[in-house]
C-alpha cells in the first residue's frame, strides 16, 4: 500500500505537465461554475422580486447626449426617496478602502433590510458580523450601526430584503433629505452618469402607485435628457425563460465540456502509461496496486484545486451562500468518482499485454 | 509442480472478425523442463505465453497449475502467482525507460513478501548474477542493448521465479550479448525450474536437448 501511494507520488512526478494542466482546467472549471451559479441565483432572486410585483423598477433611456437637472430635481426626487422609495449605489472609493460592499443607500432603506431605520441625514449600517465601527466618508467619520444578522435578514418578507450588496461584510451607507441631495450632487458634479444609474437603480414599493407616477412623471417632464421605456418592467422581466432557455443549458453544456475534455486529456496520459503499468501487473502488481496509484495521483489534483480555490478566494467570495460550496464540489466529486470507475474499467477492457507489443515478436 | 493445458484455444476479435490465434493446444510442463517453442510470426508463440503466465484469461479450454483449474484462481492468487512463480523476458526488455536500474529490478519486490529492507540485497544479488554490480543507478535509457537486456533477466529472476517465460530474449542482441544472456538465463536453471523459450532462431538459443515445440499457424507439433 505504502509502496503504491509512492508510485503514485512518483507518477505525479513523472506527468507533471499533465498534473499541473489538470489543476489549472479543473482551477478555470470550478470558477466559471461558480460564477454561472451565483448568476443564475441573483438573476432568479430577481425574479421572484418582480414575480412578488411588490417593488417597481423602471428602465431609463437617454433622450439626448446630455442630461440636465438642477438643485430643485434633486430635492424633489429626495421626497420621493423619502419613504417608500429607494435607489443604490455601490462606492467603489469607498470598497476598495474598506475592502468590502460598500453600498450608498438613497431614501427608505428599510426596502433593501428592515433593520435599515428612516433618518434624516446620513446614517451608517452594517451587519452584525462586519467587524468595523467607524467609517471615514469625505473626510467626516461615522458610527457603524448593527442592522440585522446576516444570516438572518431573509426570514423578514424576503421579497422587500432585497439585497443588492449582499456579503456579511457589507456597509450601508443611507442619505435622506438634504444629505442626499448633497451627496447625489456632489457624485453627478463629477459624473452625470451616476444621476442616470441612481435614476435607473430606483425601486419603488409597488402599491404606492401614486409615488410612482410621481416619480416617472417628474422624470419624464422635468429632468433634460432622461425618460423611461414605455412599459415598466413589473412581472415582465423574462428571466426566467433567459434561464431555463440559456444559462441552464450553458452551464450543463460546459460541464459536460469540461468532463469530457478532461477525460479526454486523461486517456491520453492514461496510454502513455498502460506501458509502465502493464510491466507493474506482470510483476504481480493487481489492478487495485494500480487504482491505489490512478487514486493519488487524482486525489492530489482534486486536493490542490481545493486548496487553491480556497486561497484564491473563489468559495470565500460567495460562502454567504450555502450552495455555493456544494456546486464547486459536485464537478470535483463526479471527477473523483468517475475516474476510478473509468480506469478500472479501461483496464478491464484492454488486453494489457497489447501494451508491451511493440517489445515482442 | 506440472502445467497442464488441455485443448486450449484462443480467438482474437476485431471489428466483428475473428482470428484464430491457437487452436486446441494440450502440452504440459513439468519441473525441470527447458523447451523451445518455434514458429513463424503470428504462429501464437507469444499468445501461449501469455496464457501460461497469466495475462490472458480470454482463451477457451483448460488450463491447470499444480492440478488446479487457472480460471479458479482469484485475482489476488493469480497476481500472487505472476509475482512468485512465473517471470517474463522479453525481446525489447520492456523497462520502464526513465527509471533506473535500482527501481526497474525491484518492481517485482514491491508486489512480494520481501521486507522492504531486504530489497537492496535482492537486487545486489540478482544484479551480481548479470553482470552489472556497478550499474545501480544508472537510467535504463543510458545502458546498451545487452546491458538492458540483462536488467530484464535481474528483473525476471530478483523473486526466484520457478517458470521463465523467455520470448525471444535474444532477439535484438550480437553474438557477444546473445552468449552473454543466454549463459545468465541457463544457468539460473536447475530441476525445480521451467523454461519456456520462444524463438525464431533455434540453433543460436539451444543449448544440450531441450524440448522443442513447433507452432504453425496456432497448432503446435512435436519437434
Amino acid at each position: 500500500m505504502y509502496a503504491n501511494f509512492l508510485l503514485g507520488l512518483q507518477d505525479i512526478w513523472k506527468h507533471k505537465i499533465f498534473f499541473g494542466a489538470c489543476i489549472a482546467f479543473l482551477v478555470v472549471f470550478s470558477t466559471v461554475i461558480v460564477m454561472i451559479a451565483v448568476s443564475i441565483y441573483v438573476d432568479l432572486q430577481h425574479q421572484r422580486l418582480m414575480e412578488a410585483k411588490v417593488l417597481e423598477t423602471f428602465e431609463p433611456v437617454y433622450t439626448r447626449f446630455d442630461l440636465s437637472y438642477d438643485r430643485e430635481d434633486l430635492e424633489y426626487i429626495s421626497r420621493i426617496y423619502a419613504k417608500n422609495a429607494v435607489s443604490t449605489r455601490e462606492s467603489q472609493s469607498l470598497s476598495s478602502s474598506y475592502g468590502r460592499p460598500v453600498a450608498l443607500v438613497f431614501g427608505d432603506g428599510s426596502l433593501i433590510n428592515p433593520g435599515i431605520v428612516n433618518r434624516e441625514g446620513i446614517t451608517v449600517y452594517a451587519y452584525d458580523t462586519c467587524d468595523l465601527e467607524y467609517i471615514e466618508i469625505l473626510g467626516v467619520e461615522h458610527k457603524i450601526k448593527p442592522i440585522l444578522s446576516f444570516a438572518e435578514r431573509f426570514q423578514f418578507e424576503s421579497y422587500l430584503s432585497f439585497d443588492p450588496f449582499p456579503s456579511p461584510e457589507s456597509i450601508f451607507v443611507v442619505y435622506q433629505g438634504e444629505a442626499m441631495v448633497e451627496i447625489i450632487h456632489y457624485m453627478a458634479e463629477r459624473n452625470p452618469e451616476r444621476f442616470f444609474e441612481i435614476i435607473g437603480n430606483t425601486w419603488i414599493l409597488a402599491e404606492d402607485s401614486k409615488r410612482i407616477d410621481d416619480f416617472t412623471g417628474y422624470i419624464k417632464n422635468h429632468v433634460e435628457g432622461i425618460s423611461f421605456k414605455d412599459y415598466l418592467y413589473k412581472g415582465n422581466y423574462g428571466y426566467g425563460f433567459f434561464i431555463s432557455s440559456y444559462l441552464l443549458p450553458l452551464v450543463a453544456a460546459l460541464a459536460l465540456t469540461g468532463i469530457l475534455s478532461f477525460l479526454v486529456i486523461f486517456q491520453g496520459m492514461l496510454q502513455r502509461m498502460k506501458r509502465d503499468l502493464t510491466i507493474h501487473i506482470q510483476s504481480g502488481a493487481r489492478f487495485g496496486d494500480v487504482l491505489l496509484r490512478f487514486c493519488v495521483f487524482f486525489g492530489a489534483i482534486i486536493g490542490i484545486t481545493l486548496a487553491i480555490i480556497h486561497i484564491i478566494g473563489v468559495i470565500r467570495a460567495y460562502d454567504y451562500e450555502s450552495f455555493i460550496g456544494p456546486v464547486t464540489l459536485a464537478p470535483l466529486l463526479i471527477i473523483a468518482i468517475s475516474i476510478p470507475i473509468y480506469i478500472a474499467r479501461a483496464l478491464k477492457r484492454t488486453n494489457l499485454f497489447d501494451n508491451l507489443r511493440g517489445d515482442m515478436t | 509442480m506440472k502445467l497442464l493445458l488441455e485443448n486450449v484455444s484462443r480467438i482474437y476479435e476485431s471489428d466483428g472478425n475473428k482470428t484464430p490465434a491457437l487452436t486446441e493446444i494440450s502440452v504440459s510442463f513439468r519441473e525441470g523442463d527447458q523447451v523451445m517453442i518455434t514458429g513463424e510470426s503470428g504462429a501464437g508463440k507469444s499468445t501461449l505465453l501469455n496464457i501460461i503466465g497469466l495475462l490472458d484469461r480470454g482463451y477457451q479450454g483448460h488450463y491447470f497449475i499444480a492440478g488446479k483449474n487457472a480460471r479458479e484462481y482469484s485475482a489476488k492468487e493469480e497476481a500472487l502467482m505472476r509475482n512468485k512463480m512465473f517471470s517474463y523476458i522479453f525481446q525489447e526488455y520492456a523497462l520502464l525507460e526513465s527509471e533506473t536500474v535500482y527501481d526497474n529490478v525491484k518492481v517485482p519486490l514491491l508486489y512480494s513478501d520481501v521486507p522492504k529492507k531486504k530489497h537492496r540485497e535482492y537486487i545486489e544479488e540478482a544484479l551480481d548474477q548479470v553482470g552489472l554490480s556497478g550499474h545501480l543507478r544508472k537510467k535504463v535509457k543510458h545502458l546498451s542493448g545487452g546491458e538492458r537486456q540483462r536488467v530484464a533477466i535481474a528483473r525476471a529472476l530478483v523473486n526466484k521465479p520457478r517458470v521463465i517465460l523467455a520470448d525471444e530474449p535474444t532477439g535484438s542482441l550480437d553474438s557477444k550479448n546473445r552468449r552473454l544472456v543466454l549463459d545468465i538465463i541457463y544457468n539460473y536453471l536447475d530441476e525445480t525450474k521451467i523454461l519456456i523459450f520462444v524463438t525464431h532462431d533455434l540453433e543460436k538459443n539451444r543449448r544440450g536437448t531441450q524440448r522443442i515445440l513447433h507452432l504453425h499457424q496456432g497448432r503446435l507439433s512435436v519437434g
